[in-house]
């Protein structure tokens, strides 16, 4: 079966066992996925820089961080 | 080590379930998340504050855990492995990142929920908008999770590429 190969096919053959034995690299989508990540990091961290360092419900513009006296008389709603 | 069809199928199971389980949670917050700061009855504002809060360390941790293991297993116990292919690092990336921020703000949600049980805090005091943005996050990260795992984008590491010629 071997001889009936065209010698075309068998340096087509070589050339791409040489491209395998090389490590391709990072895929386009791998880098693209790395760089948005790290641009969502470096804002994440000017935010958290911006507001202070803290971290809780209020820092999102919620209010839960800080809970009225329990002697508050303001009625639930 | 590489798990026989039936160990295989079984662990491919438990990862889909815990995965499903995690994202239908997750939806779920989101929900309660959108109603605690947009509907106008203190009752249920409060319940659904209080029932994050339970259902944090009850529901949604366990799930993440569970996904999180069965998606080493699944990985350790085929030929995908753990670190041979890009697509399965950065689902693992993505599921470790997501397990750790959830387990950091279950003390956000347990702060939301002490406080929805004091009966003296006004509702102006208890609505955040944080697990709005915390729940669209996780959603966001899950679903980029599930295409990885459906489309599998083509590209191997160096380390799976050594070990594609070590098997060859």
């Amino acid at each position: 079966m071997a001889s009936t190969r065209d010698p075309d096919d068998i340096s087509t053959a070589e050339a791409g066992t040489r491209r395998a034995a090389e490590h391709p690299g990072m895929p386009t989508w791998v880098k693209a996925l790395i760089a948005t990540a790290v641009a969502i990091l470096v804002v994440l961290l000017i935010v958290k820089a911006a507001s202070g360092g803290g971290h809780g419900p209020s820092r999102h513009g919620g209010l839960g961080d800080s809970p009225a006296p329990a002697s508050a008389s303001t009625p639930a709603g | 080590m590489v798990l026989g069809p039936q160990a295989r199928k079984a662990a491919l199971t438990a990862h889909v379930t815990a995965s499903v389980g995690w994202l239908g949670v997750v939806i779920l917050y989101l929900v309660f998340a959108v109603v605690g700061v947009a509907s106008d009855d203190p009752d249920t504002v409060r319940a659904v504050y209080v029932a994050m809060d339970v259902a944090g360390p009850a529901v949604l941790m366990p799930f993440a855990v569970a996904a999180l293991i069965t998606g080493l297993v699944q990985s350790w116990g085929t030929p995908w492995g753990v670190l041979r292919h890009y697509w399965v690092v950065v689902k693992l990336g993505i599921t470790v990142v997501a397990t750790v921020v959830l387990i950091a703000y279950l003390g956000t949600l347990d702060q939301l929920g002490e406080t929805a049980t004091q009966p003296g805090v006004p509702l102006e005091h208890l609505r955040s908008s944080s697990p709005i943005l915390h729940s669209a996050a996780a959603l966001l990260l899950l679903f980029g999770a599930t295409l990885l795992s459906v489309f599998k984008p083509r590209g191997v590491t160096l380390r799976g590429h050594r070990w594609r010629q070590a098997q060859a």
